[in-house]
């Protein structure tokens, strides 16, 4: 049997069957919290801001208008917690991780900037499956939130330009330059942590 | 001609939204620079990397989290738009399990009950005299819409039906909580009508549902009945079953008590407008009725009780069992007498201690292999109904304190060490936000006067307090480094003391922190003046100063610690206390005994248990105490004629 939609369920929930609320949430709960997954980095912040993130789509459920999808609208509402979860922890963080991280100013801005400066990865550096997953990670974990939003919403929910768009809030076309960046970003921040990983991996 | 710098149509190619023509002229271009080419096919591996980073579950904590979160909402009774962090316990050594949908039952539930709220706090089992019988009289000057609840709940079974089956019946199977009061109705049961649970009219009520009437799993069923409009005629209420009233309480036991409902089908309804006052209130009523002040533990009550529990004794009997020996509870009747247990005693006798009061050891629990603490047979019949020893004034009266309930008193602490008027004293001073502010100006003009009087007395020799405009602040190092010395030794007082340890719900804390104070309070009471910040509320707390007045520190806060909550009135001919029953007949018992109950007239010979004197003790007049078991003799005999219907003890004899 399919499940009934989230339009369904909203109909439902709003006709008075609190258990539409409960069927909704199920429906999106792995989805919410991998996206604040992949938007923190760690488990314990990802349900933390899931955990938010639910409070405030209860809350305003009642409020809610089908202007935007029901999956757009919890989308946004779990990014803007993450966002906001990384801002603190970007404050918090700030005088430990400058030194060692990179800052903003170091992900490249231009396609002629990065072409300029090639780091390509040695034949030698090849790592399993697993290494390539950590490294990835590392390497969202490292990008700037813009840059981490836009490559979420993209490449984990599939989303396309313009419900990413109305997801950030932000015109299509910065979308689009964003997502570029992002991805140019995250190459050079994948070839960083390369050398280190077998750098680490030889030790 | 492309441009092959071109980021749109890069992106584009790298996300495969080129047309056959676009991709292959780029691709021609891009022989003419591996660079650029070798680039993007790293780009394109990172993209194709990242989608299929694996999908994790959620955890399946995290529901629990959230009910948590959404508690401690309610009881801040704050809005929902300012939530901030809620720290979720790390490396609690929980398996990740993915939660597969569990748990947002009570998340709905809650989101259910905040929607409506002002929280819970304390409880109070009211016992219903006689419901049945005060049914039927009802039934003729109802209001149809009653009438049909009481109907239809008289229909699901005549005799044994569940608290749960009336209002599931009454609701079309779906209960809930009520968040826009339509009606009100006496809780007639109660007595009084000023205590009402929200009774919609029929138009109001949800559709019948097509649930299922087969119980459905824990967790899920709560979808169910709460945060739906809701609605149950506490006429209805059948004998046997009570009426819990819980205002508000610590989040943490709030928490396990409305999980504990929901999982077992329990209904929580919204009542309004009981009599249930402060107990200040309470003081100057009492005062206005005699010459001398009266308010003492007799008068002790709770305000804001705003939902709840409709449980029969079944549900009642779960509900104990499960807070185990860590809950307060009271059982009352419409008469204003209440049996409690010792942890309620304890709570109600600290509210009305006086200065100089002192806490006295426990008496050991009768059976040495069990702690003591709360068991509804215990309650009923072995604590001591509420009695104020009329020859002993309340600075004689002391206080008994159960030894091994986890309070502070526990594990080798010293009762007697604690004196009650300081610790009332340091928890006032730092609970009441206008009596600490009070306390911070007089505090500030005491201690200006005593700088001032230092300074100009006798500065060099004692190291005193600099003054605040220094001319020579060389010439003031001593004073200063004295000051700062004096700081450094009595703020980690304070963090270590009451301050630090009194309850905090807004960091999350919960009420704990209070059993963890080592330190006396005579010294927070004393850093309420050397240090008026000390006593002030912590910034951002919301909770209401009253309320955190009432969550006093002396508990033993486990995390199933209930509060009692006690009501004020005093009808003018008590009734009779309906006893409880615990142990569950056998449907068919108790059946037949309904019936037989509603055909003829009772006997009292027959409807009285033998045991139930000995099983459950009944309230005494408060002003002439008595022995324990002389109370239970005699109420006993007291309760015979209007012994419950369906006595469960008596069914058997009848039998």
């Amino acid at each position: 049997m399919d499940q009934p939609s989230d339009a369904v369920l909203m109909e439902r929930f709003r006709d008075g069957d609190p258990s539409a609320l409960g069927e909704l949430l199920s429906k999106h709960q792995n989805r919410l919290f991998n996206i604040a997954l992949r938007m923190v980095s760690n488990r314990d912040d990802a349900a933390e801001v899931t955990q938010d993130a639910i409070v405030k789509i209860i809350e305003h459920l009642d409020g809610y208008r089908s202007e935007a999808q029901v999956t757009t609208w919890m989308t946004r509402i779990v990014m803007n917690q993450a966002i906001t979860r990384l801002r603190r922890r970007k404050l918090r963080d700030h005088a430990s991780l400058d030194s060692v991280r990179p800052g903003n100013g170091e992900q490249p801005q231009s396609l002629g900037q990065f072409l300029e400066n090639p780091q390509e990865p040695r034949p030698d550096q090849r790592v399993e499956e697993e290494e390539m997953i950590e490294r990835m990670l590392g390497a969202i974990d490292r990008l700037d939130t813009d840059y981490r939003s836009v490559l979420v919403l993209r490449d984990l929910e599939d989303m396309d330009y313009q419900t990413i768009a109305e997801t950030l809030e932000i015109k299509v076309g910065t979308v689009k330059s964003r997502l570029f960046r992002a991805r140019l970003a995250l190459r050079q921040e994948m070839q960083k942590i390369a050398p280190a990983a077998s750098h680490e991996s030889r030790n | 001609m492309l441009d092959r710098y071109d980021q749109d149509l890069l992106l584009d190619y790298l996300e495969g939204e080129l047309d056959s023509d676009q991709r292959a002229q780029l691709e021609e271009a891009l022989k003419e620079d591996p660079q650029l080419a070798a680039l993007l096919q790293a780009m394109a591996d990172d993209r194709e990397l990242l989608r299929s980073l694996p999908r994790e579950e959620m955890p399946a904590e995290l529901s629990h989290d959230l009910t948590h979160t959404l508690e401690r909402k309610m009881l801040l009774d704050d809005s929902m738009d300012d939530i901030g962090p809620i720290p979720i316990a790390r490396n609690r050594g929980l398996p990740s399990e993915p939660t597969r949908g569990r748990g947002w039952g009570r998340v709905v539930g809650l989101t259910g009950l905040a929607a409506s709220v002002a929280v819970a706090a304390g409880v109070v089992v009211f016992m219903l005299e006689d419901p049945l019988a005060q049914t039927a009289n009802r039934l003729a000057d109802q209001p149809a819409a009653e009438q049909d609840a009481v109907e239809a709940a008289e229909a699901v079974d005549e005799s044994v039906a569940t608290t749960e089956d009336i209002v599931r019946n009454l609701t079309g199977g779906e209960l809930g909580v009520s968040e826009t009061p339509s009606d009100s109705t006496a809780i007639r049961g109660v007595t009084d009508p000023k205590v009402t649970l929200n009774v919609p009219s029929d138009t109001e009520r949800p559709a019948p549902s097509t649930t299922p009437s087969a119980k459905p799993p824990v967790g899920t069923e709560s979808l169910a009945w709460v945060a739906q409009p809701q609605t149950v005629a506490i006429s209805a209420i059948q004998p046997r079953q009570q009426l819990v009233l819980f205002t508000e309480a610590p989040e943490i036991s709030r928490e396990q008590l409305v999980n504990h409902c929901i999982a077992n089908g329990i209904p929580i309804v919204e009542a309004e407008d009981n009599n249930v006052v402060t107990r200040d209130e309470a003081a100057r009523e009492l005062d206005k009725q005699s010459d001398q002040p009266q308010a003492d533990a007799n008068t002790i009550v709770r305000a804001d009780t705003n939902y709840a529990l409709l449980i029969n004794e079944r549900q009642l009997n779960s509900l104990v069992e499960s807070f185990n020996n860590d809950a307060a509870i009271a059982l009352t009747d419409n008469g204003n007498r209440a049996t409690f247990n010792s942890q309620a005693a304890l709570v109600t006798e600290y509210n009305s201690a006086v200065p100089g009061d002192q806490l006295s050891d426990s008496p050991a629990p009768k059976d040495p292999t069990r702690p003591p603490g709360f068991d509804l047979n215990d309650a009923v019949s072995n604590t001591t109904p509420y009695e104020q020893p009329a020859s002993k004034s309340q600075s004689q009266y002391r206080l008994s304190l159960p030894q091994d309930l986890g309070s502070p008193y526990a594990n080798g602490r010293n009762a007697d060490n604690f004196i009650v008027e300081q610790r009332r004293n340091a928890y006032a001073s730092r609970s009441i936000d206008a009596a600490a502010e009070a306390d911070v100006e007089a505090n500030k003009l005491a201690e200006n006067k005593k700088e001032q009087s230092d300074t100009v007395g006798g500065q060099a020799s004692r190291g005193a307090i600099k003054p605040e405009i220094d001319p020579e602040p060389k010439a003031s190092a001593g004073p200063d480094l004295a000051v700062k010395q004096e700081k450094t030794k009595s703020e980690p007082s304070a963090e270590g003391g009451f301050g630090a340890d009194a309850p905090d719900l807004v960091e999350g804390e919960g009420l704990k922190g209070a059993e963890r104070s080592e330190n006396p309070p005579s010294e927070v009471a004393e850093l309420s003046l050397t240090d008026p910040n000390k006593s002030k509320a912590k910034p951002g707390s919301r909770l209401d100063p009253a309320r955190r007045n009432w969550l006093s520190p002396h508990l033993p806060m486990t995390d199933a610690t209930l509060i009692l909550n006690w009501r004020l009135d005093t009808p003018a001919e008590p009734a009779e206390l309906v006893p409880i029953q615990i142990k569950q007949a056998p449907a068919d018992q108790v059946r037949s005994l309904r019936r037989q109950q509603q055909l003829a007239p009772r006997n009292p010979a027959t409807t009285q248990p033998a045991e139930s004197s000995e099983a459950q003790a009944t309230p005494t007049d408060a002003a002439e105490p008595k022995n324990p078991d002389e109370v239970l003799e005699a109420d006993a005999e007291a309760n015979a004629p209007d012994a419950p219907a369906d006595d469960i003890e008596t069914g058997d004899e009848a039998r």
